[in-house]
């Protein structure tokens, strides 16, 4: 978005570092962490909050960073898809699950997809086919199909809960 | 808002104000956020009346306990607007003053008899919300004013709230809302029924309320009767979303719908009262 006026100072935990960082206060918080912290995991495709594909967590609640000012991080923990592996570099059962069931082809939608479904678990880790379908209804994909998302969301639920 | 005049814009969750100055349709120069101001948040009751602040999110009235409680259709139709990240951010207030004809909202609150406290700092006015939904895209707010909270009785005993609406794309294309209270063994009044979507703004139907306060027992005949009261005053017209007489069909069987799903659910709470 075009920039206007002087620059905010904007104190965010990303991804589990606390930062202090200066950002126009048109700034999106897609390009924040996609230009200005090269952490291009999370993508742009409608730029209008409806695919889903920009989908990131604010104090854990999705929201779309491409329609969400970067202001609106001030003071809160932002976690992109590149915050979900551990300390370790051990992937989270939920990007292992989406590659055991295969659930994604071109990839372009995975992230939103993963951080979605986080959201998702983390609020009711026990979410029925239901439950998973509604809750993914506003992210996007076309190529893979959905049915493999659902599984894997339902297999990363098997997984959390074994504690693997 | 006053200093900066038509430079500026209210936002709150930037939902459909973001995108559409990605387009610089419009572009504003400045944003006020008034998601801060106290005054604009939470979801209360006073013992009579629900209010919801302007800013307070639909994921936050989702789950207001106070929202389930005295206007569960409230907390029941907020779960389902937009997407879960539409809604951790979007705002009640944005809803109503984006005056957007496809809300769902929109049809309900009318439905629930909300009044939308407004004010410019100085003088509060109450507004009934089809007197704040002057048209498409338009409210009656003055450019210097703001929506505070939306006000809703809560609901008494006896009363029950259902909506259903048919989609076309992403797009709800017309949604019937019904309150209903009922008396006794056998009396139901339609408290009231309002159709929007397939309308300018909602719109409600005095016959339609007439026709369908009558007893348990004769209610569903009488839908069809109703149905037509309601499309007639809803004024429905041909678009690209469908025919007119498609619509008028509609109207019938989402009316049959919330009618059959309200008094199944009175016969079902009745005999515990």
């Amino acid at each position: 978005m075009r920039s206007t006026g002087s620059k905010l100072r904007l104190d965010i935990r990303l991804n589990g570092a606390d930062m202090s960082i200066q950002v126009a206060p048109s700034q999106t918080l897609a390009e924040l962490v996609r230009e200005e912290l090269s952490l291009t995991g999370t993508k742009v495709s409608c730029e209008e909050g409806i695919c889903g594909s920009c989908t990131v967590l604010v104090d854990g609640l999705p929201v779309s960073a491409c329609t969400t000012l970067a202001y609106e991080a001030r003071g809160k923990d932002v976690l992109t898809i590149e915050g979900l592996e551990d300390t370790a570099g051990e992937l989270h059962p939920l990007q292992r699950a989406f590659i055991e069931e295969f659930a994604f082809q071109c990839g372009f939608c995975t992230p939103g997809m993963i951080m979605a479904a986080k959201a998702l678990l983390d609020d009711n880790p026990e979410a029925d086919d239901a439950a998973i379908i509604s809750y993914l209804d506003g992210n996007i994909c076309r190529c893979t199909g959905y049915l493999p998302i659902t599984r894997a969301v339902k297999r990363a639920q098997t997984l959390i809960g074994r504690g693997t | 808002m006053s200093t900066y005049g038509g430079a500026a814009a209210i936002y709150a969750g930037g939902i459909e104000l973001l995108p559409a100055m990605k387009e610089m349709r419009p572009s504003y120069r400045y944003l006020v956020d008034i998601k801060p101001i106290p005054e604009l948040n939470g979801v209360t009751y006073d013992g009579r009346t629900v209010a919801v602040g302007a800013a307070a999110t639909h994921r936050e009235i989702e789950r207001s306990a106070i929202a389930q409680r005295h206007v569960p259709i409230l907390a029941d139709i907020v779960r389902k607007v937009g997407n879960p990240r539409v809604r951790t951010l979007g705002t009640i207030g944005g809803n109503i003053c984006r005056a957007e004809p496809q809300s769902d909202l929109a049809t309900v609150l009318l439905s629930l008899d909300a009044t939308c406290v407004v004010t410019d700092g100085l003088y509060e006015r109450r507004l009934p919300i089809d007197d704040l939904l002057t048209r498409p895209y338009e409210t009656a707010l003055a450019p210097s004013e703001v929506l505070v909270s939306v006000e809703i009785p809560a609901h008494r005993r006896r009363r029950v709230a259902g909506y259903a609406k048919f989609n076309v794309h992403e797009r709800t294309m017309l949604g019937v809302a019904v309150v209903l209270d009922w008396h006794g063994r056998d009396e139901v009044v339609a408290h009231r029924i309002t159709v929007g979507a397939a309308t300018p703004t909602p719109r409600r139907s005095a016959g339609a309320e007439a026709i369908l306060t009558t007893s348990m027992t004769r209610v569903a005949r009488a839908v069809p009767k109703a149905a037509a009261a309601l499309a007639a005053d809803a004024g429905l017209e041909d678009d690209e979303f469908g025919a007119k007489d498609y619509k008028e069909h509609l109207v019938g069987v989402l009316l049959g719908r919330v009618v059959a799903a309200l008094t199944q659910a009175i016969a079902d709470v009745r005999p515990l009262i």
